[in-house]
């Protein structure tokens, strides 16, 4: 005959098992969950990522194309003003006396504003020198 | 370079700095638009539901 007190002993050892194992069970089934969670989270951020590049690239693209399509046209339309009729003829000595003093005048301003030394003396000639492309 | 400019080279010149502004722009429209773009996938990403699954109990 065995004893009550064994009989109880061996009820609670196994509720004790059992309950560890249910608790394993679950431990298992949340780190899952977790785990697919977190590959869901990665999944989508790289999806958002993805799209990202995407919209950058076109972004970047269409402001470069848009650039080039400037410039070249700027380009045109800047040599077709220089050789069209008057254009050779030299700018009056009064108007561009006013206008490098006017470009001095702005240039010297943004200095300043940008806590950078003036420079007072524009380099006027370069400047309309019909070379110069637009960057 | 010409140390006297004409008038063609003004009105280029001109025609230059329209152009350097239009590009300016242009950059700064791709500028903003990347912005929005990174703006979008940050609140994409913040709005995923996390789960958090606390506990064995």
């Amino acid at each position: 005959m065995i004893p009550f007190v064994y009989k109880l002993g061996g009820a609670a050892l196994f509720i004790a098992c059992a309950w560890l194992y249910v608790t394993d069970l679950r431990h298992d089934r949340d780190a899952a969950r977790t785990e697919a969670a977190r590959a869901q989270q990665a999944e989508r951020t790289a999806t958002a990522q993805a799209g990202l590049n995407t919209s950058a690239s076109q972004a970047v693209e269409a402001a470069q194309s848009r650039a080039l399509t400037i410039t070249v046209k700027a380009s045109e339309l800047s040599h077709a003003v220089s050789v069209a009729p008057g254009g050779p003829e030299p700018v009056p000595s009064s108007v561009l006396e006013l206008w490098r003093a006017g470009i001095g005048e702005l240039r010297d301003e943004a200095a300043a504003s940008h806590g950078a030394p003036g420079s007072s003396s524009p380099d006027v000639a370069g400047a309309v020198s019909p070379s110069t492309d637009a960057k | 370079m010409p140390s006297s400019p004409t008038v063609g080279d003004l009105a280029g010149f001109s025609i230059q700095q329209e152009a350097a502004l239009s590009v300016c722009e242009a950059r700064k429209d791709a500028a903003v638009s990347v912005l929005d773009a990174i703006n979008a996938m940050l609140k994409r990403v913040a709005e995923t539901p996390r789960r958090r699954w606390l506990g064995i109990f």
